[in-house]
């Protein structure tokens, strides 16, 4: 009898193999991308070579390209890389965490949410760049640690709203069957509220991620001594684009590289929602 | 084996159910049928013991029910299963929230997903499920904690005509087997007579007991009995009891 109804669904592991030439399809499928990075990179050539007043302001692909491998080679960039990553790594151990906790608090907690609400959202429009040098200085001074907590606050907006709105999402009938299987608070947590609330969670780990990278930069403009951030501002001081420019590859390319890893944890995490290959 | 003694319901000014007393003797198949807002899954809730009632109170065995019971199962209007939970996970998850071992669950969960004709869709996720089928999952999920009642509220009203024939004969046909104690919530008379061996009727708000109608049909209920003279009278009958237009 269930045969007649079977029919309309999917068989749940249907066979898959592994097509060949995976390589080339990766490569197709990031093709358009690269154009793009090609198109820009033609772009930025021929611009500063014609234009010699820009020259103070960006330097040619060549001498970027160059001033990386000096500054790869003397060890200066793998310095200053270090210090981002840990402060990065830092501020998000520091933001992440205490923004889920307050998210999961105001999305559950009425009280909580008229009483913290406004603040919250008021605390997301003070411009981080204008507090940073009191933060900084209330911390201790320029270092490692201010920085970091510099990069906290900023991802800790994203990462508070994306638990709010994941919680708040939990659909009120798995609660009440929750409720009638006589769950505990902390099942009804980890069984039901956490992977229902992983998809956005995870939308706001992505952001976070990528803006930690920008707040250590914030951080590092008020009399740091080390990281990428640092890095720029120097060499700006001294009028090497070519510095600027190495140093703002590298965070993107950090960023990029942070980013990619949620999101190929993340595809792990929510294989249920994947249609099956 | 479970009876409402008095039960009032009010929702601030507004009274939802007005004194119900009635009791369901066990093995027994019963409807409760009313029109929409009446308040029938209230008094499903209720019988739950997810909403304690304003006054009265429901009592399984002779024992107030004070919160929701193993013995008693329910079973939603919608599917209601996790969508990051495979089918079999789904069917497991009353058992694992009481701390069963992994192999005990699993085999519990197996035989239920074969009963219910669901064995190849056990490592399924919900979205790959038809609707009828979701539903029968959501049906395994309330019986592998074996209840001695069962509560459904439209359990068949989301699924299509088609689908809802083979839900109903399937259910009557795993009640014989079982012996459990059903209740049964919904707005459709064929349904009601067709199914039980008792319907109880709620008038509009606030929802009270306005009837109760036996069904004297034979058993096991077939397809066709629904066309037998028999059963218009009943459908007449019953229809008369309900003072809803347009029902």
């Amino acid at each position: 009898m269930a045969q007649t109804i079977s029919q309309t669904a999917q068989p749940a592991q249907p066979p898959y193999t592994k097509p060949r030439f995976a390589f080339l399809r990766r490569l197709w499928y990031r093709l358009p991308a690269l154009l793009v990075a090609l198109a820009i990179l033609a772009l930025w050539h021929f611009q500063t070579r014609e234009s010699a007043s820009l020259a103070f302001v960006i330097a040619t692909p060549e001498a970027v390209w160059q001033t990386f491998g000096q500054l790869l080679s003397n060890g200066t960039l793998l310095n200053h890389l270090g210090t981002t990553v840990l402060e990065v790594a830092l501020g998000l151990c520091l933001g992440v965490p205490s923004a889920l906790l307050l998210g999961y608090l105001i999305a559950r907690n009425r009280f909580a949410e008229r009483t913290l609400g406004p603040y919250v959202v008021g605390f997301q429009a003070v411009p981080l760049i204008a507090i940073a040098p009191i933060l900084i200085t209330r911390l201790g001074g320029p270092g490692i640690a201010s920085v970091s907590v510099v990069a906290a606050l900023i991802v800790f907006f994203p990462m508070l709203m994306s638990a709010f709105v994941g919680i708040r999402s939990v659909p009120a009938e798995l609660r009440e069957l929750f409720r009638a299987l006589n769950a505990s608070p902390w099942q009804t947590f980890y069984r039901l509220e956490l992977p229902s609330a992983a998809p956005s969670l995870f939308g706001g780990l992505k952001v976070s991620v990528t803006l930690a990278v920008v707040g250590t930069v914030v951080g590092e403009a008020y009399g740091a001594t080390a990281g990428l951030g640092f890095m720029i501002f120097s060499s700006r001081f001294v009028y090497n684009p070519a510095g600027v420019m190495v140093g703002v590859f590298t965070l993107t390319a950090l960023a990029l590289l942070l980013y990619e890893g949620v999101a190929r944890l993340e595809r792990r995490a929510l294989r249920w929602r994947a249609p099956q290959p | 084996m479970l009876r409402l003694e008095g039960v009032w319901q009010r929702f601030g000014a507004l009274e939802v159910l007005h004194n119900i007393s009635f009791e369901l003797a066990a093995g027994e198949f019963v409807c409760l049928i009313g029109p929409s807002g009446c308040g029938k899954t209230t008094l499903l809730r209720i019988a739950a013991g997810l909403l304690k009632p304003s006054a009265g109170q429901a009592l399984f065995n002779g024992e107030p029910i004070s919160a929701p019971l193993p013995e008693i199962g329910i079973l939603f209007q919608q599917p209601t299963l996790l969508p990051y939970l495979s089918t079999r996970a789904n069917v497991e998850l009353p058992l694992a929230l009481r701390g069963v071992s992994r192999a005990a669950r699993r085999s519990i969960a197996q035989q239920a997903l074969a009963q219910l004709g669901l064995a190849e869709f056990a490592e399924a996720y919900p979205s790959q499920l038809s609707g009828g089928m979701a539903q029968r999952a959501a049906l395994g999920r309330a019986l592998v904690q074996n209840p001695a009642v069962l509560l459904m509220d439209e359990p068949f009203s989301a699924l299509d005509a088609m689908t809802r024939e083979l839900m109903q004969l399937e259910l009557l046909d795993l009640w014989q087997r079982t012996r459990k104690t059903i209740l049964m919530v919904t707005h459709s008379i064929t349904e009601a007579i067709f199914m039980a061996d008792r319907v109880l009727v709620l008038t509009a708000r606030p929802g009270r007991l306005s009837a109760t109608l036996d069904v004297p049909l034979p058993r096991p209920r077939r397809l066709a009995m629904v066309h037998s003279p028999e059963f218009g009278a009943l459908a007449a009958q019953l229809r008369s009891h309900i003072n809803a237009p347009g029902l």
